[in-house]
Parts: C-alpha cells; structure tokens; sequence
C-alpha cells in the first residue's frame, strides 16, 4: 500500500480524519516502520509541547480585572477612539471607564499644556537672550569705534605735529643758511 | 429590552449577538460582556505566541481595543471566536515581526563579542529537570518562524481544527497542515540533540541560540 501523505499522517495525528481514512491509514501506519517513527517523532514532540506548555494565573483572581480594562481604555485612547469607551454608561465597569478615559484625557491636556507653556516661555526667553546679546554687540561695537576714531584722531594729530614740527625747523634751516650766505658776500 | 435580557441572562445570548450589538451601537453592557468571555483565552493566546506575560497583557488589551475600534468591520454571518483569534494572533505576530529585527540586528552586534563558554552542551548523560526541559521547549518554540509557531499555537494549544487555523489565518487548510507537520519536525529536531542529523547538539542557552539562526 501507498503511504498516506504528510498531510493525510498529520490528520491523523491530530485525530482529524473520517472514520474510513482513519482506519487506513491506521493500518498502514501499523506495518510501516517509515510512517511509524514520523509519527511517534510527531507525538513525541506533542507530549514535551504540552507539559511545558503556559500556566495562567488563577482565572478567579485576574480575570476581567478592573487593571485589564483600563489597559483597554488606554490602549484605545491610543488608536484614537476613546470617545466610544467615554459615552459607556452601563453602572461600575463603565463608571470606571469613562472616570479612566477623562482622567487620561485630563492628564494630557495638562500635559500638553504644560508643554506648550514651556515651550512659549522658552520661545521668548531666548528671543529676551537674542536681543540682549544683540544689544551687548552693538555697544561693543560702538565703543571700539570711539577707540578706533581717537587712536586714528591721535594718530593725526601726532602726525600734523611732526609735519608742523619739520616746517618749523626746515624754516630755521633756511634762514641759518640764507644768513650764512649774507655773510660770505 | 433587549438590554433587560443581557443583564438578567448574559450567559443567553451568543458572541456574535453581543459583537452585533456592540457594532450597532456601541453597547457597553455586551462589550463587557465580550470582554469577560474572551479576557483570558485572548491573554493566553498571546503569552503562548510571545512568552513574555507583560507582552501578552499588553497584546491582549490592544486587541479588544482593536475589536472596539473596527466593530463596523464585523460581518453578523462569521464567527466571533474567529474574527477575535485572527485580530489577536495578527497583533502577536506584528510585535514578533518587530521584536526579531531587533533582535537580530543586536545579535549581529553582540556576535563579534561573543562568548563561547555560555555554550553550554546537553550530552548524552546530561538529564534535564522538568523546568529546564520546558525552558528548552519554550527556546525551541521561540525559534520557529513566526507562521509555524501560530499554526502551533492554533492547533497544539488551543485545540482548534485546522479548518478553523486556516480561517483564522487566512492560509489554505493544506498550507496549515503542512506548516504543522514542519513545526513538528524542526521542534524535535531542536529537542533532540542525540538524534540531530547535523551531529550539532542543542544549545542550552537561549541567546546562542538565537545565534544559530542568525547565522
């Protein structure tokens, strides 16, 4: 006889398969070493998957806690649906929800809010910054100009006085030699 | 007073008649219903997909946020039970999607440093205790791809048939089938190191791993 398919063996580890097919491949399985080490492989690994498998906390204690909803609230909050949890108004589950909801909704108003102030304070804080250092530069500026203009005037001045200077002592040059050439005459 | 029925008789009325009224209009009394059905076998589903208890509370509260939110979306002729399993399991396998890029990018950084001693081998007369062969169990499901480990999931844990597995995911019944029998394969080729045909035992340690598939 054929071998079953992998799919058809699968079924059959899993208990899927019409009573006909079951007992075929039942049989086949019964006298083909191949199919048969597949399969106890197959059932091996179920027995392992099924004694490590989760244990859940004690259904009595978490379930449908008030924790768990509010994580939903959150979570559609988050989607961007709260509006449809808020107007719930069945008594203390839904109570809670809607008490959740605007609380959340509170908090990041005045997070948000909180944000945005700080955000303008330090907006202007550093516009008030810009323009003092503006201020700071500009009279920076202005008192090297004054330096600048009176070295530059003491520069000039010193510069006249020297010209002034050399006038006056080519003048008594000129009149030293003038008299000296008088007096070879 | 179809509300009145709800509150005297919650247990009387079906998934599907609650998800119609929450589609309707937005019915809080039936959505707590829902809500207090599914909580636990959601959160079940997903600490068996993920591992991680907080990541399955997490996974479990976004998708009854998603069932709310795309209640339009729900068609009164199918199955809640499979409407609520695919949004659920498409959430888990989302995060997993997410988690193993970087998990994978982190290992390709921390393989340069990598430390041979936490290479700690089964032999052949190493006895594993109960807890350790279950972690053993938990790092082998973990390293399966992400569709194999849902059709586990599905099928091993939750007892679906593969009927079922297949709507819940979209996938032909035969696609499901066959993914079960190579999870099959690759985890008892993961959980028995003497018999590995490669000759290379299972590590125990988790991160190395991890490696392994990276590389």
């Amino acid at each position: 006889m054929n071998h079953p398919t992998r799919e058809e063996l699968i079924e059959f580890a899993y208990d899927e398969l019409d009573a006909d097919r079951k007992a075929t491949v039942g049989s086949h399985v019964e006298s083909c070493a191949e199919c048969k080490a597949l399969l106890e492989s197959w059932q091996d690994v179920r027995r392992q998957l099924q004694a490590a498998d989760v244990r859940m906390p004690n259904p009595h204690r978490t379930l449908t806690g008030a924790g768990f909803l509010r994580g939903v609230a959150a979570a559609l909050l988050l989607i961007g649906l709260g509006y449809g949890l808020a107007r719930m108004t069945v008594p203390s589950e839904s109570r809670l929800r809607g008490q959740v909801v605007s609380e959340l909704q509170t908090q990041f108003r005045d997070e948000l809010r909180a944000e945005l102030a700080k955000f303008t304070i330090d907006q202007s804080t550093r516009e008030q910054e810009y323009q003092q250092q503006t201020a700071r530069l500009i009279s920076q500026l202005e008192i090297r100009q004054v330096a600048d203009y009176s070295g530059l005037r003491k520069d000039v001045e010193t510069v006249a006085m020297r010209t002034q200077e050399e006038f006056d002592r080519l003048a008594v040059a000129d009149s030293v030699e003038a008299k000296g050439t008088q007096s070879n005459h | 007073m179809k509300w009145l029925a709800r509150v005297i008789a919650p247990g009387s009325i079906s998934d599907e008649q609650a998800m119609e009224d929450v589609r309707a209009d937005g019915s809080p009394a039936s959505f707590a219903l829902l809500v207090k059905r599914w909580e636990l076998p959601i959160r079940r589903l997903c600490l068996r997909m993920t591992g991680d208890a907080h990541r399955a509370e997490d996974l479990a509260q976004e998708t009854f946020a998603r069932v709310f939110a795309s209640r339009q979306g729900f068609e009164g002729d199918r199955k809640f039970s499979t409407w609520i399993w695919r949004i659920a399991i498409n959430l888990c396998l989302e995060e997993g999607r997410r988690r193993r890029l970087a998990e994978k990018f982190q290992l390709q950084i921390a393989t340069s440093s990598r430390d041979d001693q936490s290479d700690r081998q089964l032999g052949p007369d190493d006895k594993a205790s109960a807890s350790e062969r279950s972690s053993m169990v938990h790092t082998a499901l973990a390293a399966l791809p992400q569709a194999q480990r849902a059709v586990v999931v599905l099928r091993e844990f939750e007892g679906l048939k593969f009927r079922e597995v297949a709507q819940i995911l979209e996938i032909p019944e035969s696609t499901a089938k066959s993914r079960m029998a190579d999870a099959l394969v690759e985890l008892g080729r993961l959980l028995s190191p003497l018999r590995d045909e490669t000759g290379t035992p299972v590590p125990r340690n988790s991160e190395s791993q991890m490696q392994r598939i990276v590389i």
